[in-house]
């Protein structure tokens, strides 16, 4: 119901209880008696407008208010004017239909008027009730009043139709309260704990109006009460009965301001979910939030189809059950879906906050999930791309060595035929002092190429493996090195290479800039590491950041998963440190 | 004249082309040429040759030649090996020398601008001696130049402990530096006092000694 129909239909009951009460207090009725009806009838006209205007949604309110106006059409029996009394007679305790169809509006998983035909009935029952009372009347001369709608007068049939009527009423009370119940212990807890303080009023009001029923029925047909009390018990009894039906729009009061106040659970939803958490902790924390320990965190899998948290897939819950999905959008399709009770529908403000804060973590998990993927993808690259030069490296020394430095070894081979070949000519010796020239010359080249073969990627690396690499390195050091090498066997490639050309950019860096006195290596395995670590005793200062050499080095082991730490205090030496993690 | 019976193994024809010749021209019988290690195994073991000239990289991969030639020392320690390699690395001439110190050599392929190097070292390695080359010599010898037990040596001496290391026999060593061979002996004798070396008559143990010394780890 919209606000201003409820507006419309809050502000209509109120000006007729102000009607009813008026023409009640202008006839003569006693102001106690008008003062709790009017109490007790406004908190129909108040849990009403408020249930209406805090939920709109829900049917609860504007039952409330048709209630209200049921109540005050009743108002009218103590007043001594025999219309209004007969009017009041007629039409009183309508309220009983409105706070049964309440119920199981309530009771109902989807909030629906059902069983209609429950509802529809006790209304029948009513309007029997009415009927009898307005147009029959009976014949009694002691009654004092007359009834000025009468058709007919007849005692007996008075007497069955108000006795059938009662007896049909007390029974679809009954039925009411059965099914009603029936179906508390079918629903979930969220429904219990959210409405337990409503069902229990409405049990109250339930009995009351079975009980007025019968009392009804009874004395109709006996002549002789129910239950029979003295004063002042015949009045609290009385006021029993009416005030158990107020107390359920008291009930539905505090129930809706209840949920109104309950922005707790969010909070601490969202504390609980502002970090990545496994898809189990997920789900508890909505259980808690939501209070709903059936509830599941759906994932879709794709086409359509969902997953529980333990990967098994599950098929949305259909019409007819107690569950119902909310789904969490993201930007073109459902991040998630939240399998819950569907009595947590008549928290929409609680559910549509949990939503918020769900959306929030799934798509910071999907972005860090993202994030990492792309991070993945690029170590990955890189690891490829130092694999790739690495390779190109061993390559580039297998074409120097069987290539360039063969084939001028093959030169020196021919200048020295040719220089044998010379020895018969007229002028030999130049000839000869020529062929030395070229022969100088090739050789100069041949040992170049050498060093750079070896620069580029040592073979005695590949073959002998890193500490015979590193020792070669010591040994051409300008400085003395001493280097301990402790390794068990070989490493991977890529490990061994990043080690020996770390260890020999650091050793080069040592000799060029550290002014230093002599350099110590150390190559040790620990755990799943290698540890390389290269020192000296110079003058320290070395930056990362300023020397491109060392950038160098830290990117090379970066990629392959190391760390480089390099300390070098001014005038403290040079500590060059990686830990390069064996796989 | 041609008593000296030799193989070449290169997969380099030119390479080994020249070294045929260069062997040919200076009195070897060349009995056979290999292109990679397991062709050269089983020509020595087929034809047994007085020196087999091994290239230190070769089919099937990696060093087959320096396995090739370690296998050769262990199985026929007859045949003198000459390894040529282009690596100037130590470690594997000390490797060879620790398969048996006679009759092996560790030349750089550098060597072949110089018929009569490779021919002096061939000789030497298919007489039982041993051969390595200068320049790996030259490069341990530099490494220790700051040893304290090396820098007790004179110039001259240090001169003689560098042809002790190239294998070169007592006479030759005597007559490059313009000394009589019992000078060179008394030299010998003073330098292995002052690097704490035991004396040792045989020529080729002399020189894995000090080989062994020279890459060894720093004293003093």
């Amino acid at each position: 119901m919209s606000h201003r129909a409820g507006l419309v239909l809050a502000v209509g009951a109120a000006a007729f209880a102000a009607f009813t009460t008026f023409v009640g207090a202008q006839y003569g009725a006693p102001p106690d008696f008008l003062a709790l009806d009017l109490i007790q009838g406004l908190s129909f006209v108040v849990a009403g407008a408020a249930a209406v205007w805090l939920r709109p949604a829900s049917p609860a309110g504007p039952l409330l208010l048709v209630g209200a106006i049921a109540w005050f059409a009743g108002s009218y029996a103590p007043t001594g004017e025999p219309a209004l009394t007969f009017l009041g007679f007629a039409f009183e305790r309508y309220y009983d239909v409105a706070l049964a169809a309440l119920l199981l509006v309530l009771s109902s998983p989807r909030q629906r008027f059902e069983p209609r035909w429950l509802i529809a009935l006790l209304g029948v029952a009513f309007a029997l009730r009415s009927f009898g009372r307005l147009f029959i009347a009976l014949s009694c001369d002691e009654c004092g009043f007359v009834n000025p709608f009468a058709v007919w007068v007849d005692d007996a049939a008075f007497t069955n139709v108000e006795v059938a009527s009662n007896v049909a009423i007390a029974i679809l009370l009954v039925v009411t309260g059965v099914t009603v119940l029936l179906r508390l212990a079918r629903a979930g807890p969220v429904l219990r704990r959210a409405r337990w303080m409503i069902f229990a009023a409405g049990a109250l009001a339930l009995t009351a109006g079975t009980f007025d029923a019968l009392e009804y029925a009874v004395s109709t047909a006996t002549g002789t009460l129910l239950l029979e009390l003295d004063e002042p018990w015949a009045f609290v009894l009385e006021w029993g009965m009416f005030g158990a039906r107020a107390l359920v729009p008291l009930a539905v009061l505090l129930a809706t301001l209840q949920i109104r106040r309950a922005p707790g659970p969010l909070g601490r939803l969202a504390a609980g979910l502002d970090r990545p958490v496994s898809a189990g902790t997920m789900s508890d924390s909505l259980r808690i939030a939501l209070g709903d320990p059936s509830l599941r965190l759906l994932r879709p899998v794709g086409d359509g189809t969902w997953a529980a948290e333990d990967s098994t897939e599950v098929s949305l819950p259909g019409a007819g059950t107690t569950r119902t999905v909310t789904f969490v959008d993201g930007a073109d399709a459902p991040l998630a879906a939240i399998e819950h009770d569907m009595a947590l529908l008549d928290h929409p403000e609680l559910l549509d906050g949990v939503v918020r804060v769900l959306r929030l973590a799934l798509q910071n998990e999907r972005l860090e999930g993202e994030l990492r993927e792309q991070l993945e993808a690029v170590t990955a690259s890189r690891a490829r791309i130092v694999t790739a030069a690495e390779e190109e490296r061993r390559r580039l020394e297998r074409d120097l060595h069987d290539g360039a430095q063969q084939r001028l070894i093959g030169v020196t081979l021919a200048i020295q035929q040719a220089r044998a070949a010379a020895g018969n000519a007229p002028d030999a010796a130049a000839v000869s002092a020529q062929l030395d020239r070229a022969a100088d010359e090739t050789n100069h080249a041949i040992r170049e190429l050498r060093e750079l073969a070896r620069g580029v990627h040592p073979a005695i690396l590949q073959e002998e493996g890193l500490a015979a690499a590193v020792a070669g390195l010591a040994r051409r050091a300008a400085i003395p090195v001493e280097t301990i090498i402790e390794l068990d066997g070989r490493l991977p490639q890529l490990i061994e290479s990043t080690a020996y050309f770390l260890i020999a950019e650091a050793l080069t860096n040592t000799q060029r800039h550290a002014r230093a006195a002599s350099g110590f290596v150390h190559v040790a395995r620990d755990g799943d590491l290698v540890v390389v670590e290269i020192r000296d005793d110079g003058a320290g200062g070395a930056d990362i950041e300023r020397g491109s050499g060392l950038r160098g080095l830290v990117d090379r082991v970066a990629a392959i998963n190391g760390t480089l730490v390099v300390v070098s205090p001014p005038g403290g030496g040079t500590s060059v440190r990686a830990e390069i993690p064996v796989p | 004249m041609n008593d000296l019976r030799a193989v070449v193994a290169d997969d380099s024809v030119v390479i080994r082309q020249g070294v045929v010749r260069i062997l040919g021209d200076g009195g070897f019988r060349i009995v056979g040429e290999a292109g990679d290690a397991p062709e050269l195994m089983e020509l020595v073991a087929r034809e047994r040759p007085h020196l087999a000239v091994v290239d230190i990289r070769m089919p099937p991969g990696g060093n087959a030649g320096l396995t090739a030639a370690i296998a050769i020392r262990e199985r026929h320690p007859m045949v003198g090996v000459l390894i040529l390699s282009q690596y100037l690395e130590p470690d594997y001439a000390l490797r060879l020398l620790g398969a048996g110190v006679d009759r092996v050599g560790y030349l750089l392929k550098d060597r072949l601008a110089s018929a009569d190097e490779l021919l002096d070292a061939a000789r030497r390695v298919a007489a039982g001696g041993s051969a390595v080359d200068p320049a790996v010599v030259h490069e341990l010898v530099r490494a220790r130049r700051r040893d304290d037990r090396i820098g007790r040596l004179t110039d001259r001496e240090r001169e003689a402990l560098a042809l002790i290391a190239e294998g070169r026999s007592n006479r030759w060593i005597a007559d490059r530096l313009g000394i009589t061979t019992k000078t060179l002996e008394g030299m010998s004798g003073t330098i292995f006092s002052k690097l704490g070396l035991e004396e040792d008559p045989d020529v080729n143990r002399r020189v894995v000694a000090v080989l062994l010394y020279l890459n060894g780890p720093a004293s003093g």
